[in-house]
């Protein structure tokens, strides 16, 4: 492999001795060569022989260069004009043919040369150049390429040989940089720079090349090339969730309501809360009555007050958001067991009275915050239920859209104690979770109220209009003889003129209307005898017409309003109460681009003025009216209508069963944390049976006290009593109309002046588009809807 | 700052949760409780994947019993990432919940559980928990 055998760039200090080889090589110095900084032509420096030194490197093969290319080079220059022999560079030339070679300078002239076994010198030299100056600086180059030795000096060929093919150049011995061997000449006097000895290649490169550098090493022979990768890190925060599960295994009747932690079996019971503030315990701290109110479609709510440790620091508004947790727990081992939790929430107000020493807080479950902060999809995932924009804001927030969405559907929303958001039915179930009577509940809570009959609702008329347009195309048909075979001779015998079909086509534009199809009667093709003479056909006569029937089309659009009266009615309650009506309205246009202009598009489109189909054309058939419908926005179309009107008619059937689970039951009972307005509770005491769900619980804790009670309010659906059934018609919002044909009754007139002292004009009048076929009186569509109601278990008998 | 990454009980991420209580009944005889738990974050612009194959490997929320042989066990409990997964869910495993996670509330992603313990001493344990494997925090 070819390479930088040797490689001298003479950098270091003024009349510095430390010569370095960059191939690596240790050279050892005879005399005084030096490096010097006051002639320096590449780096800071270059290298001076004062005629007495050179370096001396021991035999190599690297200097041995065979058969095989190689370039000696380097910058110099000689301060000797006498015709001393003054080495550069050599391989212990001797004579005898050893192959040792040799490069010289002698009176300006250089000489590179090595003597073969037949004792052949072979030389090149730079004598075409004449004498070379001691004053300038030279670049040499001899190199070997496939056998043509070759000399430059300052890139110009200045000798070549092409017979060294083969000859051994270089021999065992040792090599000197400005030196030889002292029989034949003698060391260098001058200066030097970027001396290279490269074996195996021979490589050329320009005076100016050298003058910039010469590189250690050889280029390879192919393309460089490299790749970059970009390493990038990613310092990323780790992230992580943990979730404790609480289980509270407890005995299965504090489930089923049918104990209470707070009820006493044979001994009074011994209960204690659990207050967690931030996860700390402070039921110790608290004081008064811990109280928990749930409520349909509300957030659930807690009162608490805390009497901190005298000398303890607070600060106030950190309180605000702080987790809040109520659990009521059995005490009879002395440590909280079987907690049940009442409340989870955070503190929304907290008020010091520093006259008490007390911290009351109130807390929310924030219902509305936590529907503000779902998504729409989210929402409609778990309240289900009919939406119309046409009915409700669109850009209603989370708790409006959430309201929204529940006045269509017969349930409510609200977070359980655990925190979890849920929607429950109005509808009892069918088997109670929680069984209350005269056992539970304390004598003399039990009452009942009764919805008034002012505040029930047991029919709602919707009244939906819709108004939108239609394209529709009134179908004529025109025919006309102005004369036939039968009275053509006396026709032209009055000098009548014949139709001209182009007349009848412009009198039909210019009535406004849009030819479909023509037929034209055309004049007869053979001699017709008229009086003494003859009618003979005309080279116009195609333009000519004896009369003509066409099919002609007017195109325009209609509005079409709807009136649709919708009834929601619960009959049976009618039955029993009478009719208590209220009325709701809504209404819908439907949006189509500029209708004068899809007129305009119709009419183009029909006369084959463009090939552009319009969006909605209505099909033109003759002697009727067509109607059809026209495509509207997604948001106005008969969709949009349908569920507009869906939306309305679930909104008056939840309206009507609303109003008559008015009805209450309120009771009181031994602090019971199962009963939640998730659930059904059946009622059997005092006389009263009933089952219904839970409206409204308040639980009531008082420690220094020990009263812990539960307030219970229970709605109760009533109006023609248990086994009634009230039917229920599917909510769909009735149909609307559709686009139909209708007759046409009036015909179009066809007035032709063929006299020969008239003008020969054909008028054709179309009857006017009827008003009403244009904008209609509303069609008013009446439909009619079964309510439902579920008629909760509710009797009461007075005892003796 | 991973500690906006967490389980919620709402999917408006509003309510963080440390903990889900359940209540059963101590002969065994009460109904699986179901609950849905929401996985997100509130900061903006941030996507969570696995750290051991971001974007590849799935993140999941897996079940661990700190007192195995009593009590309320892993066993007890079935994840799923709907609940109508829940009935085919294989009591303790994982849940998977894809492999990237973006923050925000609307992005927060659902997993349920429902706990169904047999007849157990009356108590309160805790020793059971969900955690999701380790995550990194990344920008979108």
């Amino acid at each position: 492999m070819a390479a930088v055998v040797a490689s001298f760039h003479f950098e270091g200090a003024d009349q510095g001795t430390s010569i370095v080889d960059s191939s690596g090589k240790t050279w050892s110095i005879t005399g005084a060569p030096v490096t010097q900084t006051q002639e320096t032509w590449v780096g800071t420096s270059s290298g001076y022989f004062p005629g007495t030194g050179y370096l001396t490197h021991a035999s190599h093969p690297d200097f041995q260069f065979g058969t095989g290319d190689f370039t000696i080079r380097g910058l110099v220059r000689c301060t000797d004009s006498t015709a001393t022999v003054r080495h550069m560079f050599g391989n212990s030339f001797a004579a005898g043919g050893n192959s040792g070679y040799y490069l010289y300078w002698q009176q300006g002239v250089i000489t590179f040369g090595y003597q073969t076994a037949d004792l052949v010198y072979h030389q090149v030299n730079s004598a075409a150049l004449g004498v070379l100056s001691i004053y300038n600086r030279y670049y040499i180059e001899i190199t070997r390429a496939d056998g043509v030795l070759t000399m430059r000096v300052n890139d110009t060929i200045t000798a070549s040989l092409d017979d060294v093919s083969g000859n051994v150049i270089g021999r065992d011995a040792p090599v000197y940089l400005g030196y030889s061997t002292s029989a034949y000449g003698s060391p260098f006097k001058g200066y030097m720079d970027e001396f290279q000895v490269i074996k195996g290649a021979a490589i050329h490169v320009t005076f100016a090349a050298a003058l910039a550098g010469l590189p250690d090493s050889l280029a390879p022979d192919g393309p460089i090339v490299s790749a970059s990768l970009q390493l990038t890190v990613i310092a990323a925060a780790m992230a992580s969730a943990s979730l404790t599960l609480h289980a509270s295994i407890v005995p299965p009747g504090i489930l089923a309501g049918t104990q209470s932690v707070c009820i006493g079996s044979g001994a009074a019971a011994i209960w204690t809360p659990v207050v967690r503030v931030a996860g700390t315990d402070v039921a110790s701290q608290t004081i008064s009555e811990i109280r928990v109110e749930a409520e349909e479609n509300a957030s659930r709510i807690s009162e608490i007050v805390l009497r901190p440790p005298a000398g303890s620091t607070m600060y106030l508004p950190e309180w605000s958001g702080k987790t809040l947790t109520i659990d009521v727990a059995d005490a009879a081992t002395g440590s909280p067991r079987w907690p049940m939790r009442l409340f989870s929430g955070v503190v929304d107000t907290p008020t010091l009275d520093l006259a008490s020493r007390t911290l009351s807080l109130s807390a929310t479950n924030d219902l509305q915050g936590r529907c503000l902060a779902m998504t729409q999809a989210a929402l409609t995932a778990l309240i289900g239920g009919y939406y119309s924009a046409a009915v409700f804001d669109a850009a209603a927030d989370g708790w409006a859209y959430a309201q929204d969405r529940l006045s269509t559907r017969t349930a409510s929303i609200d977070i359980s104690p655990q925190g979890a958001l849920r929607v429950t039915p109005w509808e009892p179930k069918a088997v109670a979770d929680i069984a209350l009577d005269e056992s539970l509940i304390y004598d003399g809570s039990l009452s009942i109220s009764l919805s008034p009959r002012s505040a029930l609702t047991n029919a709602v008329d919707v009244n939906f209009g819709y108004r939108f347009p239609r394209v529709k195309a009134e179908g004529h048909g025109v025919s006309f003889e102005a004369v036939n075979m039968t009275n053509f001779a006396q026709y032209n015998l009055e000098s009548r003129a014949f139709l001209q079909r182009a007349q009848v086509e412009a009198a039909i534009s210019a009535a406004g209307g849009t030819l479909m199809d023509i037929v034209y009667t055309p004049l007869p093709t053979v001699d017709v005898p008229v009086g003494t003479g003859f009618w003979s056909p005309g080279p116009y006569d195609d333009q000519l017409c004896m009369g003509f029937t066409a099919t002609v089309s007017f195109d325009f659009a209609a509005t079409i309003e709807e009136q649709h009266q919708i009834r929601v009615a619960a009959q049976n309650s009618i039955d029993v109460v009478g009719l208590r009506l209220e009325a709701m309205s809504g209404a819908l246009v439907g949006e189509y681009p500029d209708l004068t202009a899809a007129e305009t598009g119709i009419k183009l489109y029909k006369a084959a003025v463009t090939s552009i189909p319009p969006a909605d054309v209505a099909a033109t058939v003759l002697d009727k009216t067509t109607a059809a419908e026209v495509t509207l926005t997604p948001e106005t179309n008969r969709d949009a209508a349908n569920a507009a009107m869906e939306t309305l008619i679930a909104i008056a059937k939840a309206k009507i069963w609303s109003s008559h689970r008015g009805n209450t039951i309120t009771l009181t009972v031994p602090l019971m944390p199962a009963i939640d307005v998730d659930k059904t509770v059946s009622v059997a005491a005092d006389g009263v049976t009933a089952k219904g769900k839970v409206r409204r619980v308040v639980h009531i804790m008082r420690p220094e006290t020990g009263e812990a009670y539960s307030e219970v309010a229970i709605a109760l659906c009533s109006v023609a009593g248990v086994g009634i059934t009230h039917d229920e018609t599917a909510t769909a919002a009735p149909s609307g109309t559709v686009a139909g044909q209708t007759d046409l009754s009036l015909s179009p007139t066809v007035v032709f002046n063929s006299g020969p002292t008239e003008d020969n004009a054909i008028t054709i009048t179309f009857p006017a588009v009827a008003e009403a076929e244009r904008n209609g009186t509303a069609i008013i569509l009446p439909s009619t809807f079964d309510a439902p109601l579920v008629e909760d278990v509710f009797t009461v008998t007075i005892g003796s | 700052m991973a500690g906006e990454f967490g389980f919620y009980a709402d999917s408006g991420l509003t309510a963080p949760l440390t903990s889900v209580q359940v209540v059963q009944a101590s002969d065994g005889s009460s109904a699986a409780v179901e609950r849905v738990v929401y996985l997100g974050s509130t900061l903006a612009g941030k996507k969570y994947q696995a750290a051991s194959d971001p974007g590849s490997a799935s993140i999941a929320v897996s079940v661990a019993d700190s007192a195995t042989g009593g009590g309320v066990q892993a066993s007890h409990v079935k994840l799923a990432s709907s609940q109508a997964g829940l009935a085919a869910a294989t009591p303790s495993a994982a849940a998977v919940l894809g492999t990237q996670i973006l923050s925000g509330a609307g992005n927060a992603v659902a997993f349920w559980m429902r706990v169904d313990t047999p007849a157990l001493t009356a108590g309160e344990y805790a020793d059971v928990s969900f955690s999701t494997n380790s995550l990194i925090e990344l920008p979108v």
